[in-house]
């Protein structure tokens, strides 16, 4: 398991206050050698002090503790100072082995420390010695480059451990035994104390730099040895402590105080292992559930994946094909087993791979995570069987600098760029059916125009000549019978309503073809003109008109007049048999609507509604002759006008009673059926 | 009144022709009415050049021109006259059977004096040419001769 990177800071920093502790105190005890202070040489007077060079060794290697876990770079101070302390502890053991004194151990207060007297004075104890020795091997090699030999500190480290843990229990236990034996010599409290503490750190600071180091480990292991080992070794330090109390008092004997402390550390011991047991239990489980959902949501993104329409392909920073979706199986025509691995060249046509691996380095560089494909043209992929097709795509990308994922969402638009094509092509031909028919229509015109032209000047003379002859036969043969006279009246008469004729066919024809011009245009003051120039018309009748508001409409000012004028003419016209003639022309009250209604009322003649379908065609009229003149071309032209202008005509009769004609405007100038020409 | 006026008529119909002279000539205001038939002719009587080589050199009171004529139309003797200095000043009467908008504008546009449809009622007819013949003839001031 990896390291816990929390626990890697908590024992760096463990380690560096231990190496600050050692410092302290040997500054400490070396301040009580300079200026005689029992407390601080010894503790308490009567016990073993700690040697100078011993205070010394501590300082370095507290030196070297507080530097090293750090992390920063390796050899010179740390080295130099492990290297001294390891040389410290040598050289003394060599003294006490060999029996061969090179001076070093009163090379500081050499009188203090002989004044101390003893076998060798200011020699540390042989345990002291061995313990330097160990740690500042240690050391040594954490000091080195590079992270080999990590182990083989730990393993130093936790050697020197119980080593130093001995002399403490020693001092601790009041065990004279201990003290006795050569190896622990005299030992100082606080040096003891500061052995097991510089173990300690040692060990802390191996695992620091041992990733694969079981104390740091995150997993279960690494739990269970952080948890189980220093409880389980404080438990039987404390307890054998108490045992050796309790029967030093009298308190029990030695079988009943063995007794005791087995049954108390089993107790202890199950304890502490059921503890262990359940933490590890509960990581385990939190771990499966974490575990559990991860594959989840991997289950999830593998559905997506594989459900999806658009084609995805993933490729490393090699441009190598990672992930390869079935919708892109099914795009490409290529399996994923065959695409794994492959380059994402393959995927697209020759022509333009080279062009393309550009592109996405260009984006790889740009550090954007996203952006469409085919910024610089249309993009192309490659299916198994050559075939080339469009495509439209994004691209992504994510991960760190070292390992990068690109990811292209693509799909395949065949389909829509055919519909595109046909629409386009469709479009092109209904344009240029528009520019043939417009051109027919032109032509058509252009033919109407002359055709009224001709009609205009050709039928229109012979009409003036019948007359113009008929007048002079009248002037030739001087007084005429009676019935000669009717007869050529009627021939006169005639002709003058063919010419009436032709004139409202010109302008009915005129009228299709002018090209509106749009003004807004007030309707009632409009009316209330025409009533005025129509006056001839109903000179000597009586007539009550009415014009009520109209709101402003838009459309061509001169046509508009014709349609008002046809209408009031035939609301004159149509009343003459009515002694009190009543015309009203107003609009319909329409709130909401776009529209305009316009009406023209009368109480004339009216008409029978079952033809109220002739009404508006030309040449179609519902009275004789006799009754009402008239070309039956006025409502036509209304009718033509009207609709030229988006608008609809219609109309209402009783017959006797009245008849009411309406006319829609838009209030808004729109492209009518005949808006543009 | 006394001084000698006479008028030019150029119309391609017989029948208009022969209406056109009876109106005029029943009531005497005019002593003399030369009728060419088409614009080409109207040029070379008031050019007198070709047939009307002889003609005394004196311009009629005023033009009655048709429109709608073989060979050269009224609109085109128009343009010419307009755009002759020596023709200019001579007044020019449309008198037409069209009612097209676009004949109109083009004739005011040219220059042209006045503009009268000739209406399909006689009477109204007779009254039409009366009352040009009458203005142009008496009541009208001729351009000074150069």
């Amino acid at each position: 398991m990896p390291p816990d990177p929390r626990l890697l800071a908590l024992f760096g920093r463990l380690a560096r206050g231990a190496g600050m502790f050692a410092v302290v105190v040997g500054v400490l005890v070396l301040a009580g050698w300079t200026w005689d202070i029992v407390l601080l040489k010894s503790i308490v007077a009567g016990l073993a002090s700690m040697m100078p060079n011993a205070a010394v060794a501590f300082v370095l290697a507290g030196v070297a503790l507080w530097i090293l876990p750090a992390g920063g770079r390796r050899g010179g101070a740390p080295l130099a100072c492990s290297t001294a302390v390891a040389a410290i502890g040598l050289l003394t053991l060599l003294e006490y082995l060999l029996g061969w004194d090179p001076g070093i151990d009163r090379v500081l207060f050499a009188k203090a420390v002989s004044a101390a007297g003893g076998a060798a004075p200011g020699r540390m104890s042989f345990a002291a010695a061995f313990l330097l020795l160990l740690n500042g091997t240690a050391l040594q090699i954490l000091a080195l480059p590079g992270k080999r030999g990590s182990a083989v500190a730990a393993v130093l480290g936790f050697f020197a451990l119980p080593v130093s843990a001995s002399a403490v229990l020693g001092l601790a236990y009041d065990v004279d035994a201990l003290y006795r034996v050569p190896f622990f010599g005299t030992i100082a409290v606080h040096t003891a104390i500061l052995c097991l503490v510089l173990s300690g750190a040692t060990v802390l600071a191996a695992a620091v730099r041992d990733e694969s180091s079981l104390i740091t480990s995150g997993g279960a292991g690494g739990i269970m040895l952080r948890r189980l080992w220093p409880m389980s070794v404080a438990a039987l330090v404390v307890l054998s402590g108490l045992r050796l109390y309790g029967e030093e008092a009298g308190f029990y004997t030695f079988e009943v105080g063995l007794a005791i402390m087995v049954v108390l550390a089993m107790i202890v011991l199950t304890m502490l292992a059921w503890m262990t047991a359940s933490r590890l239990d509960r990581v385990d489980a939190a771990r499966k559930r974490t575990e559990d959902e991860l594959r989840d949501s991997r289950r999830r993104l593998e559905d997506v994946f594989a459900s999806v329409a658009e084609g995805i392909v993933t490729v490393d920073e090699d441009y190598r094909i990672v992930l390869f979706n079935p919708a892109a199986e099914q795009i490409f025509g290529r399996s994923r087993e065959e695409m794994l691995g492959q380059p994402l060249g393959l995927l697209v046509p020759e022509r333009f791979r080279a062009q393309h691996e550009k592109h996405v380095r260009a984006f790889a560089a740009t550090g954007q995570t996203k952006r469409s494909m085919g910024r610089y043209g249309m993009i192309y992929g490659l299916r198994a069987n050559g075939e080339e097709f469009p495509i439209e795509a994004t691209i992504s990308q994510a991960g760190t600098a070292h390992d990068r994922l690109f990811t292209v969402i693509l799909r395949d638009i065949t389909e829509r760029r055919r519909a595109e094509e046909e629409i386009q092509r469709l479009n092109a031909e209904l344009e240029q059916r528009v520019i043939e028919r417009t051109a027919e229509l032109e032509a058509a015109n252009k033919e109407l125009e002359s055709f009224s032209y001709s009609v205009s000047h050709d039928l229109r003379a012979p009409l003036r000549h019948i007359t113009g002859y008929i007048n002079l036969i009248e002037d030739q043969l001087g007084k005429l019978d009676e019935e000669t006279r009717r007869r050529l009246d009627v021939i006169a008469a005639s002709a003058k309503r063919m010419g009436t004729l032709i004139d409202d066919l010109l302008e009915f024809s005129r009228m299709a073809r002018t090209q509106i011009q749009h003004t807004e245009i007030d309707l009632a003051t409009m009316a209330g003109q025409i009533i005025l120039e129509l006056r001839p018309e109903y000179e000597g009748r009586q007539i009550t008109w009415r014009v009520g508001e109209i709101p402003m409409v838009h459309g061509d000012h001169a046509m508009l007049k014709l349609v008002l004028t046809n209408l009031i003419s035939n609301a004159i016209k149509f009343t003459r048999s009515r002694p009190h003639a009543a015309i009203e022309i107003g609009a319909v009250a329409e709130e909401r609507s776009d529209a305009v209604t316009v009406f023209v009322r009368d109480n004339g003649v009216g008409f029978d509604m079952r033809y109220v379908d002739k009404l508006f065609g030309v040449f179609q009229r519902l009275h004789t002759e006799d009754e009402f003149e008239g070309t039956g071309i006025g409502l036509a032209s209304v009718r033509r006008i009207i609709s030229r202008h988006g608008g609809r005509t219609w109309a209402e009769s009783q017959p006797e009673v009245g008849a009411s004609f309406y006319f829609s405007l838009p209030r808004h100038p729109q492209p009518g059926p005949e808006g543009k020409r | 009144m006394t001084v000698f006026r006479h008028v030019l008529l150029v119309e391609d119909d017989p029948r208009d022709i022969e209406l056109t002279l009876n109106e005029l000539k029943k009531h005497h205001f005019v002593n003399q009415i030369d009728v060419v038939r088409d614009g080409q002719e109207a040029l070379d009587y008031l050019h007198r050049r070709g047939k009307f080589a002889g003609l005394p050199e004196r311009h009629p009171a005023v033009v009655l021109l048709d429109i709608k004529m073989p060979k050269m139309d009224g609109i085109e003797l128009l343009r010419h006259m307009k755009s002759n200095a020596q023709l200019k000043t001579i007044p020019v009467v449309i008198l037409t059977s069209s009612k097209e908008n676009a004949d109109t504008q083009t004739c005011y546009q040219l220059g042209v004096n006045a503009y009268v449809v000739k209406p399909v009622d006689f009477a109204q007819f007779a009254a039409a040419v009366r009352e040009i013949g009458v203005f142009w003839v008496l009541v009208n001031e001729p351009p000074p001769v150069q």
